[in-house]
């Protein structure tokens, strides 16, 4: 509010005076003072304007930030043109650059060894420095262009046999199918410019180089798996050789054909391994029916070892056979268990069973027997529990449904005098019949058939 | 939707074996629908004639607070209860069948679900009070009730042992069920004798303590098997249509259990399950005068959904059982295979009817008609009078000579079917 008074008071206080003037002095007079006046103050600006642009440095700071960006966009299209000279030709492009930067070194903006020149963009203004930058921004962009039409078309290229190579070696047996999947993704990753297609470049053959020391490995590891079974040093030797090539894909040939011989070295005593412990854990599983927990585990195991179809494998059946060891144990524990529950349940209904001992065959199960033994010796044991337990399971099965059986062969004595196994419809029909014998005098059988004594 | 069921049960005994259902299978079909009904001077404290049953299983006299205030009602005048007295058992429910009703209605039942009336056949409160509440319920059942015409009743006979005059309830009770006032009263009445079960559970002298709790286990066994077809579980055709209709059409309406529980099926075929069943009736009977059979089995859900166990099979097996075991072959045959998850062995309930009821009558008769010649002729009040007696053993007569003759009839079978009669040669 003061504002408008204040100048409200010094506009009117300027009529006032040239009121005054004009009255005191005329119009000739007052038209001199007001051109006078004017023409000073046009003047005291030029001045002022001349002598504050000499003294502020902002706008120094704003030359050399533009031509830092200049320098920086040039020096990293150099560096990235050096890099993608190792898949393609850059040699024109880089040419192209260095036209560029003399032409800014010539322009007096940078010196010869391509630094700033502040001595003399002092005397340049910023309008022309930030027009110099806009039309060498735009050469470098037509660079770029040019470069990654090229580059990008070999990267893909590139890919494209990396890729290809990958799944040779997954599907020649290599372990190698989650890197082989990385590489697919990284070849479909999108890159337009040329630092994301050098980056992506640069991880595919990263993950290249991941993948063939995987395979390598795992030649060495079947090497040495081998090397009980033949002469293999020939095949050592060649795997260093290839170490050295690893990042070339003709390498991939190389370790294909390696691991194929050390395979076929292989064959053998892989088909003989796995035949041992398949065979074994079918002769098992006919005797864990009846134990649902360990019969899964037990054909899970079966699963796991009839699976390896690659001699390749072969190390992995000294741990199946451990664990088909320990599967039995835990079989002739769980039988041994339900053998106790059984004779428990036939002491409660009233039979007194006689004792199996059946505990003590446990202990004739060493698993640090050599597996063959240990497969002959555990056979027989499961075989004789299984026995006992099917003998308990049997009699305790029989005297749990003995009287709803009684009352069908009470009746059917009762209607027509006799009574055939067939007949009764139940298993262990013979033996209900014998119970029956024994509990009821009045009964003899003859041939299967129950009859009343006369 | 699966039919909704309620058990009504009056008198002490009954009340055991409904509390017992009640505690034991909380099934969805009868959810909390167990009404308890009692007249004694124990009443005063309504789980007095529960008190054994809660010695026998911890956590029962919990479960008998969570019903009581809904589900226990007490009804009658007289202080003393109805004692042996049935007509006063009668009267009392009579003169307070208006709070019956109410109790009734609570249950929330609608006029297609299903009601089971049970009571021992020996006493006064529940063979006097059942028989009438049937008929009220079914035909004239008062304000804010729905009438529901599926009231099926279960009976339990007293044991051979006892006094005269609990056989003469016995007998007017079978006859009140049978029959009320000139018209059938129950849909259907399942037997069970005390004696039997005691024979066929194989009960000896030294286990006389336990009989009764091992008796109502296998009562509470039958009312589960029979409620199980309207379970979720159930692949059978038989409905509770089947079984409150077709007997009634027929005019025999008397059933009884046979019970075979536990079966191993890797042991025992359906065959088997079958005759085991049928050689363990729950009252004295002759299997081959039998003329109906709802046969019920209850498998494991994986033996059904393996194929092990199928309706088809049971419907074979059923067929071949009948042909051999029923008169004739039978009138009536529904067979209902529950599959069940938790369970890992077979029951199997035959509910068989129509049968002879000579069994029944030839060990009740006797004492029924030492008590009835005893009675005087006074008449009036709570007193029996011999004119009511004559009634009843008229109408029991009556359904005897129906039942006999029908018998009589399959047995002697149908020859050709009467195709001459309809007008077919006689030679092919």
């Amino acid at each position: 509010m003061n504002e408008y008074v204040v100048t409200a008071l010094v506009v009117l206080g300027t009529l006032a005076a040239g009121l005054v003037l004009l009255l005191s002095f005329g119009i000739t007079f007052v038209s001199y003072v007001a051109v006078g006046l004017i023409v000073s103050v046009l003047l005291l600006s030029l001045v002022y304007t001349w002598w504050k642009s000499k003294t502020d440095r902002t706008v120094t700071l704003l030359k050399v930030e533009i031509l830092n960006r200049i320098k920086s966009t040039v020096e990293s299209l150099e560096e990235n043109l050096r890099t993608a000279s190792t898949t393609v030709d850059v040699e024109p492009f880089l040419k192209e650059l260095a036209r560029i930067k003399r032409g800014l070194i010539s322009r007096g903006l940078f010196s010869r060894d391509f630094e700033i020149n502040e001595g003399k963009i002092d005397r340049m203004t910023l309008t022309a420095i930030e027009v110099e930058s806009r039309k060498v921004e735009q050469q470098l962009r037509s660079l770029e262009s040019l470069v990654v039409a090229g580059y990008g078309e070999a990267v893909a290229r590139r890919l494209r046999e990396l890729v290809s190579a990958a799944q040779m070696l997954a599907e020649g047996g290599f372990s190698v199918m989650q890197e082989y999947e990385e590489l697919r993704r990284i070849g479909s990753m999108p890159a337009t410019s040329l630092s994301e297609l050098i980056e992506k470049h640069r991880r595919a053959e990263e993950e290249f180089l991941r993948l063939m020391d995987r395979c390598l490995r795992e030649a060495e590891f079947l090497i040495s798996t081998a090397e009980g079974v033949k002469e293999v040093s020939h095949l050592r030797e060649e795997l260093e050789r290839i170490r050295k090539e690893r990042d070339r894909v003709e390498a991939v040939y190389r370790l294909l054909r390696v691991r194929s011989e050390v395979s076929g070295y292989l064959r053998e005593p892989f088909l003989r391994a796995r035949e041992e412990v398949v065979d074994y854990l079918d002769r098992l599983l006919g005797f864990c029916r009846e134990f649902d927990r360990e019969q899964q585990a037990l054909k899970r195991l079966r699963q796991r070892a009839a699976g390896y179809a690659d001699p390749g494998y072969l190390a992995e059946f000294s741990d199946i056979r451990e664990e088909a060891k320990r599967l039995t144990l835990e079989l002739a524990r769980a039988l041994v268990r339900e053998i106790t529950a059984l004779e428990e349940e036939l002491r409660e209904l009233g039979r007194s069973p006689e004792s199996t001992g059946a505990g003590g065959r446990i202990s004739e199960l060493d698993p640090r027997q050599e597996f063959r033994e240990f497969a002959k010796n555990a056979l027989e044991v499961i075989e004789t529990l299984h026995s006992h337990f099917d003998r308990r399971y049997r009699t305790v099965k029989i005297a749990r449904s003995y009287a709803a059986v009684e009352r069908i062969i009470s009746r059917k004595l009762a209607e027509k005098g006799e009574v055939s196994a067939e007949e009764l419809g139940v298993r262990y029909a013979e033996e209900f019949l014998k119970q029956y014998t024994r509990e009821h005098p009045e009964a003899v059988l003859e041939d299967n058939v129950l009859r009343l004594r006369d | 939707m699966h039919t909704r069921w309620g058990i009504i049960a009056s008198g002490q005994g009954a009340n055991r074996i409904a509390f017992l259902y009640y505690a034991k299978y909380r099934t969805p079909a009868i959810g909390d629908r167990v009404l308890l009904l009692n007249t004694t001077p124990a009443d005063v404290k309504p789980e007095a004639p529960l008190e054994q049953v809660f010695e026998s299983e911890p956590g029962l006299r919990e479960v008998f607070q969570e019903i009581r205030k809904r589900r226990v009602c007490i009804f009658g005048r007289t202080p003393s209860g109805a004692g042996n007295n049935w007509i006063l058992g009668e009267r009392e429910a009579m003169a307070d069948y208006d709070s019956i009703r109410r109790y009734i209605a609570a249950l929330g039942l609608r006029r297609n679900d299903v009601l089971l009336g049970v009571t021992t056949l020996g006493g006064g409160t529940g063979n006097g009070s059942l028989p009438y509440i049937v008929h009220r319920v079914r035909r004239d059942p008062g304000e804010g009730l729905e009438r529901i015409n599926n009231f099926l009743a279960m009976g339990i006979l007293p044991y051979d042992f006892e006094a005269p005059q609990r056989h003469f309830n016995a007998v007017c009770g079978l006859a009140r069920l049978l029959r009320y006032n000139g018209e059938q009263n129950a849909a259907l009445v399942i037997l069970v004798d005390n004696s039997q079960v005691e024979r066929v559970l194989g009960i000896k002298k030294g286990q006389r303590a336990e009989r009764y709790h091992r008796i109502n286990q296998e009562v509470i066994k039958t009312i589960h098997m029979m409620i199980a077809p309207s379970s979720r579980g159930s692949r059978g055709t038989i409905d509770i249509a089947d079984y409150c209709q077709l007997p009634g059409n027929i005019g025999t309406v008397h059933f009884a259990p046979c019970l075979s529980t536990g079966n191993d099926p890797e042991v025992l075929s359906l065959r088997a399950m079958l005759e085991s069943a049928s050689a363990n009736p729950l009252v004295p009977l002759e299997t081959e005068t039998g003329t109906m059979a709802y046969i019920i089995v209850a498998a494991p859900r994986e033996k059904v959904e393996s194929g092990e166990i199928t309706q088809e099979d049971l419907e074979e097996v059923s067929r071949e059982w009948a042909a051999h075991h029923l008169a004739g072959e039978g009138l009536l045959r529904y067979t209902s295979l529950i599959a069940e998850p938790e369970r890992r062995d077979v029951d199997v309930l035959i509910l068989l009817g129509g049968f002879s009821l000579r069994g029944i009558m030839e060990k009740s008769l006797q004492k029924y008609r030492i008590f009835r010649d005893s009675l005087g002729k006074g008449s009036g009040g709570s007193r029996i009078e011999l004119r009511m007696i004559q009634n009843l053993e008229e109408e029991l007569r009556e359904y005897i000579a129906i039942t006999e003759e029908r018998i009589a009839r399959l047995r002697e079978g149908y020859g050709s079917g009467g195709l001459e009669e309809w007008g077919f040669s006689n030679t092919r």
